[in-house]
């Protein structure tokens, strides 16, 4: 006869007797009835006992037993020693069974029978790789009470005799029922993830811990490997361009993934360097006016400084990106831009080694310099003649040193003028030059079709105590530029080791090897626009295939005639050049994470976590003696000889070049301990908690040196004088540049951080963070240092309630609200007076510093509060599901630069006292449309909008937005991105631009306004409507994708004219076809826009042209980014050998589908000719990729 | 696993509890410690930070006439408006509301003082000793009272011994703060305060420094002759002009010369002529626009034997095909901005201009002649002689012009000499068609204070 006394009157009662009798019988022995000690324990600890009546009689413990200290210490003590166990049910009930397992089981069979009792049900939840669930909702179909599995996946739960059924759930996975049968009450479920679901292997990583997504109170959002698989690009920055509502990642370089314009780490840079002209990412746009805006990079739990880069998007398990202030400020001071947390993978424990191989290969078209809109050979030639006839140009003399080059035609009609060459000649040779369009040679010898492959090998798999996940990548990246190539090589190993039993220490390395070849002569030397600008009408190789040479530093007739003075050649042709180029960059990057977790009691675990991020980057740049650099360099360190050949000032001989080089490293550290606990009371109650601290260093070095007569043969170069300068071609001495420099930056940060989340009932989620950091370079006072940020959060998970539960259509609906502070800092601010240490002093060479800032006591840290609503729709089984977040950031305390009286020493002062207010709404919608056996159609919708406002009455209109309004800073009550133009007024009988003044009066290029009214707000620069359309449609093994993206609400000024030659600026020749356009005799101002190039206000009025309300475009598109093809192998039908194999054809770069501007003009691709870094829009690449998993 | 144990918890105790504050307590280079001595001497290493005094008086003296149509007119667009606006004595130079509303002549003469200042007064709580700071504060001193020297020259009345307590000078900073009122002192307190930096710096001061651009004793000499100079005080001006040339003595020797260039002319910073290095603002070599055109009336007072025209002038046609006449160009011959600073020269005719005042005419000519026989070849030296302590005075005054010819002392001398019957002249000048003169008592004598630096600060009163 088994029996369990659970109601206390039987309990109490039979306790009673067994006390009497025991304190009778064996008080001198010392040993007391286990009846009696488990009824004493009972008292003591408040806890009652369950077991089978006959299992504890005739058993006996040492009455020291009782003094152990603590319940558990006890009942060990008591119960250990006889052979007997217990369980752990809900807070202060215990079930004792004997050592033997199959008597549990007996005794669960024949709890059934039991009428007055509830069912005790134990067991696990396992994922489908079979690691444990933690979070799982169990609920049973005879009541309301639900539980929650533990760490561990186990769950032990009382239920009611009339239930039938129980359920598990948990988001993102198929809810699976269990029928209770009566026989089996030691469970073991498997949940698999939802089909059609995107929300499949959720993980909200912060970095710090990993959440469950129905416990997050913040606003979040996970990116997954699958989701990051469907573009196949090798930077892991394309692959999120569409992914995430509010996340926007502007791609300005459209040939390239990796292999950016700018590569080499600026070491005094406040802000990210490498890869800033090819791409920029917000999250919920600007937080901030001078400092960092770009968000804070989380790799496995450390923060990174590489470049996104640097990861192999392959090992990438997935990405969550923390958007609002209870997810990101558990980052503290550098949270208020958000943060990326990237999560690498890991192999599965007990299962057989996996392999999985792919390969990409992408190819491109050429770019189309049609988009640059430059004038023909014609309109050039005219246009130099006005020059040259207007007297723009000054006229050249060859008698004259170190006159500025100008260009083939100009020169001609000079020479025509002062009669040198006859009419004839001159009308031969522009004849010549007109059937000529330079483009087509650019095209042919500078650019190439861009083309890339990626290789990339990983296994994965584990044993009983470890598992792994190794993975080696390969990619090579040739841009459009001839000459250019990028290659990468990247190695993961992950590490999972269980010690002891209990312990798991986790480690990851990555290295990431990077090869850049620079040698590629860029657009911009052909365009930008110079007294050398690359015209229309010239050849890199004339018709007799001789190269072209040009002289690109001083007016030709004068440098004609020094060659036989014995100066080296001094002209440039750009196939030279990328003969003799020599640039090379190399750069290396380790990272290693150790993360130890080690559970010590009921929840409470341990972490101590270790990164170490190093990096080697050198970068290299050797001019050999017939570079042009080379050339031109010497050339200007060789006086002019009166007599006699000229000589080199410096002494260097025939042999060597000169060779550029810097050295980049950096080693971070982060040590970080830091307590866990994880605990769920009752079956009801579920506490989270972190507390931490942690420390980090980082450190980065950078050594410059230049070495001259370098010969690369014996590894030897030329000493030389840096300070007392050399005899130039100019007459005067000049300094020698390029003095070794080594510079070495060490930052530390301190911080203490604590994060905690209380759930009950699986439905109510309170959750609050805080943070204290402390920085080295901010402030000498601590005070200056010590904020403490802090968050705080709500979710209600209504689903859950009763109310809801008939409703069978709605399986997920969850509602969050947050607010809290995020900081951010500037590492170029201080409250002291900032010093800043140069190298050495110009004229004398001695070390010097000056004064960068005066003091300023009252500096603090930026700070941002950020509220946030949010809700969370999952309908229809999840195949429908919505996410919709509104937020309202108001940033205080913000850096602002204002101007200051010069007379105090300074002209501006950066103070903390702007206001930045930003608000937004972000939205996912995500469907499955329909879905059968052979069908599958899945769309996703992200929308975002944002917005911001500056209010500063210091940010007054001033003199810079009159004159400059459509680059001019801040503005009180605008957005960070406004632009104000001028109303354009035509030109007037001189060709100048006018504009209307606030009155309606025209104002002529001479005079100044002097009023905000008079600028015509065009709107913002960067939109605030945006996102993508994703759509999927599978049949049976083929699917196709389309990934749109689009944006709608900002303006744009249409590239145009940059500038115009004149006695002050020089000559300039800006190809832009509106040149062709240009006033040039009086009434030509019925007809164009366009100002004339002469007069001596032609410079103010082009500038008022070019920033006039005719140019403003709207920037709204829709563009196609990617549409795919990939066919699921069905390999099962034709080997065993390979698991699955996938092969897909995607076509990137397809164009815009609409543009609101009718101009042909692609408003991510606006800049004009004058710009160094001017990108062209990406052709069509054609991709293919191949996956094979074994 | 108990080792595992204590040794994670103890290490998170250490570090949770031991220390921390002392770990970012750290150095990062390229940000010096505030409080290290060492830092001053590189702030005073910083040859920019110091150097630079205005340049609005560079177009507004006599020796300059702009005539052609092409310089004009460049000049006239907004940026250059201003070099326009001080050549023909404008009462507004910078519009407010312009790309060129900022004083950047004004600027740079108070971020000099910044830069004093902040070294004066943080010196005292740095670590180094009294010795040490006492050289450096000396040093900055030299400094202020240099910049303090150019500013009242340029945006204050002349001084005047019967008004100079009442008439308006400019602020006076003595501390770094960046709230505090810019209410003018007078230009007696400005003076007062040159004077009494300079005695203060004298006896820390090195007497002699690596490079010009370091103030040392004769630098301190130097500029309080050329303070009692334009105060009118010709015994105090000669007094120190003659300890300064205690001190330093050297004349460039230019008879034996063809030509200039930065090999066989010393630089700036070792040129022994120079007491202490000062360029107007803009540094550089002049840029095409800006070149300075010397009037005919100079030339024909310069002379086409003296070295000075043959080395340090050029015909239009190497600077542009576009301009005419001849044009100043020491600083193009030699690579260097143009040295305005105290000079051994300066002194020189600070003690021949002292002679004549006393109406010793045969030594004040006898000064005149050290410098005028290092400034003519051999054969073409002749002696000057003077009949007269006036004519002496002229003669003098002739010679600071040939001297001292684009740079600011030109205007400065018209100023302190506009009322002395022998110099009191009305200049005029045409530009762009217009007429403008220059009238002995005009306010136009005294450069407007920008209305960009009254707007910010309205209680910094105007000139009128």
């Amino acid at each position: 006869m088994i029996k369990t006394f659970t109601k206390p009157i039987f309990h109490l009662l039979l306790i009673t007797i067994m006390l009497c009798c025991s304190v009778v019988s064996y008080a001198q022995n010392k040993q007391i009835t286990l009846a009696v000690a488990l009824d004493a324990v009972s008292k003591k600890y408040n806890t009652k006992f369950a077991y089978r009546h006959g299992i504890i009689e005739n058993k006996f413990t040492p009455i020291e037993s009782l003094k152990a200290k603590t319940l558990d210490e006890a009942l060990k003590r008591i119960l250990y020693p006889n052979n007997l166990l217990f369980l752990y049910v809900s807070e202060g009930n215990y079930t004792i069974i004997p050592k033997d397992d199959e008597l549990l089981n007996k005794q669960a069979a024949a709890q059934d029978n039991n009428d007055s009792g509830d069912s005790f049900i134990t067991g696990q939840v396992l994922d489908e790789s079979g690691n444990p669930m933690p979070g799982v909702t169990i609920k049973s179909d005879g009541s309301n009470s639900s539980v929650i599995t533990n760490a561990d996946g186990n769950f032990s739960f009382f239920v009611p005799k009339i239930a039938r059924i129980l359920g598990f759930s948990y988001l993102g996975y198929d809810r699976n029922e269990v029928a209770l049968n009566g026989t089996s009450k030691k469970l073991s479920v498997t949940l698999k993830p939802s089909a059609g679901n995107n929300l499949d292997e959720v993980v909200i990583s912060t970095g710090y811990q990993d959440i469950s997504p129905e416990r997050s109170t913040g606003s979040v959002v996970s990116v997954t490997k699958k989701q990051l698989e469907q573009v196949p690009v090798a930077n892991v920055v394309q692959r999120l361009e569409s992914l995430i509502p509010g996340v926007k990642v502007s791609i300005t370089a459209g040939d390239n993934s990796f292999a950016y314009k700018n590569t080499q780490l600026g070491i005094n840079s406040g802000t990210r360097s490498v890869g800033r002209a090819d791409y920029d990412m917000t999250i919920r746009g600007t937080s901030s006016l001078v400092g960092e805006k770009f968000p804070l990079v989380v790799v496995d739990g450390a923060i990174s400084q590489l470049d996104l880069s640097a990861l192999n998007p392959n090992d990438i398990e997935n990405i969550t990106f923390l958007k609002d202030a209870s997810a990101a400020s558990i980052w503290g001071v550098r949270a208020a831009n958000g943060v990326i947390v990237v999560t690498t993978k890991k192999g599965g424990l007990n299962q057989a080694p996996s392999i999985s191989f792919s390969t990409t290969a992408s190819v491109s078209g050429k770019p189309d310099l049609n988009y640059l809109h430059t004038m023909t050979s014609a309109q050039q030639i005219a246009y130099e003649q006005e020059l040259v006839n207007k007297s723009i140009v000054s006229t050249p003399n060859a008698a004259i040193a170190l006159g500025q080059p100008i260009a083939e035609v100009t020169d001609l009609t000079f020479k025509l003028k002062a009669g040198t060459i006859t009419q004839a000649q001159y009308d031969a040779q522009i004849s010549q030059y007109s059937a000529i369009d330079s483009r087509e040679q650019i095209s042919k010898y500078i650019l190439q079709p861009a083309a890339s492959q990626q290789y990339n090998l990983s296994v994965g798999g584990g044993g009983t105590a470890n598992s792994y996940f190794y993975s080696a990548s390969y990619s090579k990246e040739r841009p459009n530029t001839v000459g250019n190539e990028a290659r990468r090589l990247t190695v993961t190993l992950n590490n999972t080791f269980k010690l002891f039993k209990k312990a798991t220490l986790t480690t990851n390395f990555k290295g990431s090897f990077f090869n850049y070849v620079n040698e590629g002569v860029g657009l911009s030397s052909f365009y930008y626009p110079s007294s050398f600008t690359f015209m229309p009408y010239n050849q890199i190789v004339d018709d007799n295939g001789n190269r072209v040479g040009r002289s690109n530093h001083y007016y030709s007739g004068w440098t004609n005639t020094l060659a036989s003075k014995g100066f080296l050649n001094w002209n440039y042709n750009p196939l030279d050049e990328l003969d003799n180029a020599d640039n090379v960059q190399k750069e290396n990057n380790y990272s290693f994470n150790a993360n130890l977790n080690v559970p010590i009691f009921k929840g409470l675990s341990l972490n101590a976590f270790y990164n170490n991020e190093r990096s080697f980057g050198n970068f290299r740049q050797y001019y050999n003696e017939n570079t042009y650099y080379y050339r031109d360099f010497l050339n200007g360190f060789t006086p002019v000889p009166l007599t006699g050949t000229a000589v080199n000032s410096i002494g260097l001989t025939p042999g060597g070049g000169i060779l550029n080089q810097s050295t980049t490293t950096t080693n971070n550290y982060t040590i970080r301990g830091q307590l866990n606990y994880d605990n769920t009371f009752a079956g009801k109650h579920q506490l989270t908690v972190i507390a931490g601290s942690e420390i980090r260093q980082t450190q980065v070095g950078q050594g410059v040196s230049t070495l001259y007569g370098y010969n690369t043969g014996t590894g030897i170069s030329r000493q030389v004088n840096y300070f007392t300068g050399y005899p130039s071609v100019a007459g005067y001495t000049s300094g020698l540049g390029g003095s070794p420099t080594q510079q070495d930056k060490t930052r530390r940060y301190l911080s203490y951080y604590s994060n905690a989340g209380y759930t009950y009932n699986g439905k109510y989620t309170i959750s609050a963070s805080a943070r204290y950091d402390d920085y080295n370079n901010f402030g000498v006072d601590r005070k200056f240092r010590a904020t403490p940020l802090w968050s705080a959060g709500l979710k209600w998970n209504v689903a859950k309630e009763s109310f809801l539960q008939s409703q069978d259509w709605i399986s997920n609906l969850n509602i969050r609200a947050t607010y809290g502070v995020n900081g951010n800092i500037a590492t170029d601010l201080y409250p002291y007076t900032y010093i800043g240490l140069g190298s050495a002093d110009y004229p004398t060479g001695l070390p010097y510093a000056s004064i960068i800032s005066p003091a300023n006591p009252e500096l603090r840290w930026e700070k941002t509060y950020v509220t946030n609503f949010g809700i969370d729709i999952g309908a229809l089984n999840n195949r429908l599901g919505l996410t919709a977040d509104i937020y309202r950031k108001h940033g205080k305390d913000i850096f602002a630069m204002f101007p200051l009286n010069g007379t105090y020493g300074v002209t501006t002062l950066t103070r903390n006292s702007s206001e930045l207010v930003g608000k937004g709404i972000d939205l996912g919608l995500r469907g499955t449309i329909y879905n059968n056996k052979d069908w599958d159609v899945t769309s996703i919708l992200n929308f975002a909008y944002n917005t911001n406002k500056v209010t500063d009455s210091r940010f007054p209109a001033t003199s810079s937005l009159y004159s400059n309004p459509a680059y001019a800073t801040y503005l009180d009550g605008y957005a960070t991105d406004k632009m104000f133009v001028y109303k354009n007024a035509g030109l007037d009988a001189t060709g100048m631009t006018q504009i209307y003044d606030e009155n309606g009066v025209i104002v002529p290029a001479s005079r100044n306004i002097t009023s905000v009214n008079a600028l015509v707000y065009a709107g913002r620069t960067s939109a605030p409507y945006f996102g993508s359309f994703n759509t999927t449609v599978r049949f049976r093994e083929f699917t196709l994708m389309a990934i749109a993206t689009y944006q709608f609400g900002n303006v744009f000024l249409r590239p145009t004219i940059s500038s115009y030659p004149s006695s002050r600026l020089g000559v300039s020749y800006d190809l832009h076809e509106d040149v062709a356009k240009r006033w040039q005799k009086a009434g030509d101002e019925a007809t164009t826009n366009v100002p004339g190039v002469a007069g001596v206000y032609a410079g103010q009025s082009l500038l008022r042209y070019q920033q006039s309300d005719i140019n403003v475009l709207k920037g709204d598109y829709i563009r196609l980014r990617e549409l795919s093809l990939s066919y699921k192998i069905p390999v099962a039908k034709i080997t065993n050998a390979v698991k699955a194999a996938n092969f897909a054809f995607a076509v990137r770069n397809l164009g815009l589908l609409w543009t609101a501007n009718k101009e042909g003009l692609d408003p991510d691709f606006t800049t004009s000719l004058n710009n160094r870094t001017m990108g062209l829009p990406a052709t069509v690449s054609y991709n293919f990729t191949l996956n094979v998993n074994f | 696993m108990r080792s595992i144990y204590k040794y994670i918890v103890f290490s998170m105790a250490a570090l949770t509890f031991s220390g921390c504050e002392k770990y970012v307590d750290i150095k990062t280079q390229g940000n010096l410690v505030p409080s290290q001595t060492i830092n001053y001497r590189y702030l005073l290493n910083n040859t920019n930070g110091f150097e630079a005094n205005p340049n609005l008086s560079d177009f507004a003296s006599n020796d300059i006439n702009i005539t052609d149509a092409s310089q004009l007119s460049t000049l006239t667009s907004l940026n250059y408006n201003y070099f326009l606006n001080s050549y023909t004595w404008q009462n507004v130079i910078f519009p407010l509301g312009t790309t060129a509303e900022q004083d950047l002549s004004w600027n740079a003469a108070y971020a000099v003082v910044l830069n004093c200042n902040t070294i004066i007064n943080e010196l005292p709580t740095s670590d180094g000793t009294e010795a040490e700071k006492a050289a450096l504060t000396a040093e900055a001193l030299v400094h202020r009272a240099d910049a303090y020297l150019a500013l009242v020259n340029n945006y204050a009345k002349p001084y005047n011994a019967n008004t100079a307590a009442t008439d308006l000078g400019v602020p006076l900073l003595l501390e770094q703060t960046v709230s505090q009122k810019l209410n003018r002192a007078t230009v007696k307190a400005i003076y007062d305060q040159i004077i009494a930096d300079l005695l203060r710096a004298i006896p820390a001061l090195p007497v002699t420094q690596a490079y010009n651009t370091l103030p040392s004793l004769a630098s301190a000499y130097g500029e309080l002759a050329r303070c009692y100079l334009y105060m009118n005080d010709y015994v105090n001006a000669s007094r120190y002009a003659d300890l300064a040339l205690e001190q330093r003595s050297t004349i460039n020797d230019l008879s034996a010369l063809t030509l200039v260039n930065s090999t066989n002319y010393p630089r700036r910073i070792t040129d022994p002529e120079i007491l202490l290095s000062k360029v107007p603002y803009g540094g550089g070599v002049s840029y095409t626009p800006t070149a300075l055109k010397l009037s005919d009336e100079f030339l024909a007072l310069l002379g086409t034997q003296d070295q000075r025209y043959t080395l340090f002038t050029v015909p239009a046609s190497t600077i542009s095909t576009l301009y005419t006449g001849r044009y100043s160009y020491k600083e193009r011959a030699i690579g260097e901005t143009r040295n305005e600073g105290p000079s051994v020269p300066e002194m020189t005719l600070i003690r021949a201009e002292a002679f004549a005042r006393a109406g010793d005419y045969n030594n004040a000519m006898l000064w005149v002649n050290r410098l005028r026989i290092k400034r003519f070849k051999t054969a073409d030296y002749v002696p000057l002689t003077a009949t007269s302590a006036n004519d002496a005075l002229v003669k003098v005054i002739d010679e600071r012009r040939r001297e001292f010819f684009g740079i600011a002392l030109r205007w400065w001398d018209m100023r302190r000499l506009k009322n002395e019957a022998l110099f009191t002249r009305t200049y005029t000048r045409v530009a762009n068609g217009v007429t403008y003169t220059l009238a002995p008592n005009s306010d136009r004598y005294t450069f407007p204070i920008a209305g960009y630096l009254r707007q910010l600060n309205p209680e910094l009163e105007a000139n009128p």
